[in-house]
């Protein structure tokens, strides 16, 4: 592999309404916190350069509309994915039910139907902050139980009001999705090609709005 | 009659998430409690399930077919039931969620009574409409209406008879009607715009899924509050004919068509019975009256409704008349006629230059959409997409037919 070339990491992030994904992402990408994010429409994705031991990754977020009925539109942005997050809202019991479907349908769409258990996912649970923890339904416990129960999932607990863990987290989504990328980049070489042409030229934007270089 | 107290879904909501945690801001719940302290009783005081399922039954409403279950799990009478119920109390979470980060911009909703509002008719509109129920989407069109209407009924009506042009797109089995129009925008491009369909394709942007917000809420997020209304108004004006008025008429939600009161019943009849033609529909026409107020409640809008031809000629109206083009040939119902098709044409014609210059995957183009960097002027892009209305007819109508000329 040509050691100039940058590798396109792509992520998306799944979860019910209002878990706060979009605020995960900005939380890690632009630092900042705004109450007055509105629900994502269709889907919308930020970029972020980081390095990663002596490698540059970039990685591309995601970010999907909370609600099942449009997971059918879902699958147009899951092409390609290197890693796949899981979120839910540690004070919504309904929002830690719904993951079993969100992640059955990624696997159904997504994931290599030879191999569906290796495709990487990873769940954080977030605004542990609300109310200091006493309004928390959802145990640590009980999440770590689920993930063990999915193939050993990554989990982190996360406030992105806070930017508690939010940084830590998506650097472990980074790592998995570049390990990931190391097993399947025969299959993917030809598409990121493209998307490095893109890339290239537009990274000191990228950079300029990501604010920070990690 | 309908007797459900709306006002109740807000204390429903907060009881059946526990806590206010679903909220982005801890705050917020405590004033939307402060309306309803104010206005109404709190009604409900417990958490325990049986009462809330008292409560919901309360509000159930005969005449309103099963609210068919989200997940289809109907697999025995009392699980169904309580199904039914905690579906309910999801939905009405869901509303909150997105009530509370809908135009919260605008300083109308720095009053909480103005976001109870908003989500009673939402809870209203699911109850009413349950194979729809509630679509994130609902809210960015239902804001206008609020913050235009004092009434919440007028506000609902609006809401209501938008939502009959649209319901495709919130069904539960996805938004099949943007995704048609999705289809439809890309024929119209290649029909009618050689450069930009070839640039699209170029970059692998056939699936046209930038264009997807735009036409799912209206451009309510491409453009401010303001120029989105005024956007919606010249729309609906250039679109405005009777056959449309005549369709959506009998798209009206059964449980509604219901609710039609006695007396207004007897005005229809004896209009249709003066009519005699069998246009008997025609009469009811007034129960959607409201929508005039639009153009004359609210001063922002006076510039543009001061005007009876949105800004334009009457010629230039009547040369780019729907009913005209339209009629010119045969059109099926495949969102191909749609003025807001068009109009994201329009956009990207007028955008040409940089779209061409900075995009090389559909990812930039849906950067650039989502990012707001494209440049919309509302009148010069309705006066593009009616052109390119007309372009289009004329083109399909030649390709189907080389020997016609002119059109017609």
């Amino acid at each position: 592999m040509d050691m100039s070339r940058r590798a396109l990491l792509k992520v998306i992030v799944l979860g019910d309404i209002g878990v706060g994904k979009t605020s995960l992402m900005n939380q890690y990408v632009y630092k900042k916190f705004s109450q007055q994010y509105k629900s994502t429409i269709g889907a919308d994705f930020v970029t972020k350069e980081l390095q990663i031991d002596d490698k540059l990754v970039t990685l591309q977020i995601w970010d999907t509309a909370g609600q099942e009925r449009f997971q059918s539109l879902g699958s147009a942005f899951y092409r390609g994915a290197d890693c796949c997050v899981l979120v839910y809202d540690v004070n919504i019991q309904k929002s830690f039910e719904t993951l079993n479907n969100w992640h059955e349908e990624f696997v159904k769409q997504a994931a290599d139907p030879a191999d569906p258990g290796a495709f990487p996912f990873i769940l954080f649970g977030n605004k542990i902050d609300v109310d200091g923890g006493s309004s928390r339904v959802v145990s640590e416990k009980k999440a770590r139980e689920w993930c063990a129960s999915r193939g050993d999932i990554p989990y982190f607990e996360t406030s992105a009001k806070e930017g508690y863990n939010v940084h830590e987290a998506f650097l472990c989504v980074a790592k998995m999705a570049l390990e990931g990328e190391h097993e399947h980049e025969q299959e993917h070489e030809q598409e990121h090609d493209i998307y490095f042409q893109g890339i290239s030229e537009t990274v000191s934007e990228v950079e300029q709005r990501g604010g920070c270089a990690c | 009659m309908h007797s459900f107290q709306i006002n109740n879904n807000v204390d429903l909501i907060i009881e059946s998430s526990g806590e206010p945690s679903n909220h982005a801001s801890p705050q917020k719940k405590s004033e939307i409690e402060l309306v309803h302290q104010e206005d109404h009783e709190p009604v409900l005081q417990s958490n325990n399930l049986g009462d809330e399922k008292e409560i919901v039954d309360k509000l159930r409403i005969a005449d309103v077919p099963e609210t068919p279950l989200l997940n289809g799990t109907t697999s025995n009478g009392g699980v169904a039931g309580e199904n039914r119920v905690s579906e309910w109390l999801w939905t009405l979470h869901r509303i909150v969620v997105d009530v509370v980060r809908t135009d919260s911009h605008l300083e109308f909703y720095e009053d909480k009574r103005n976001l109870a509002r908003m989500s009673d008719i939402l809870a209203v509109y699911a109850w009413v409409d349950p194979a729809t129920g509630y679509c994130q989407g609902m809210s960015d069109l239902l804001s206008p209406f609020v913050v235009l209407f004092e009434d919440n009924a007028d506000a609902f009506w609006c809401f209501e008879m938008l939502l009959r042009r649209m319901r495709e797109n919130f069904q539960m089995e996805g938004p099949t009607g943007v995704m048609k129009q999705l289809q439809a925008l890309w024929h119209i491009l290649e029909l009618t715009d050689k450069e930009m369909f070839a640039h699209l394709s170029r970059i692998g942007a056939e699936s046209l899924h930038f264009a997807f917000r735009m036409l799912m809420v209206l451009f309510r997020r491409e453009l401010s509050f303001s120029e989105a209304l005024r956007m919606w108004e010249m729309m609906w004006a250039a679109d405005f004919d009777e056959s449309v008025v005549c369709d959506l008429e009998e798209n009206c939600l059964d449980a509604l068509l219901l609710n039609v009161p006695r007396d207004c019943e007897g005005d229809t009849r004896e209009e249709s019975i003066e009519n005699s033609d069998g246009s008997s529909r025609d009469g009811s026409q007034s129960k959607h009256g409201n929508v005039e107020h639009l153009t004359s409640d609210n001063t922002g809008m006076k510039s543009a409704s001061a005007y009876n031809f949105c800004g334009f000629t009457k010629n230039f109206w009547s040369r780019n008349d729907r009913m005209q083009i339209t009629n010119a040939i045969s059109s099926t119902k495949n969102g191909d006629d749609e003025l807001p098709v068009f109009c994201v044409a329009a956009i990207l014609i007028m955008n040409r230059q940089k779209i061409i210059k900075e995009t090389r995957s559909i990812d930039d183009m849906i950067k650039i959409f989502n990012d707001r960097l494209l440049k919309i002027h509302v009148k010069r892009c309705i006066r593009t997409a009616t052109k390119l209305r007309k372009k289009y007819f004329y083109k399909l109508i030649k390709s189907k037919n080389p020997v016609v000329q002119n059109g017609e």
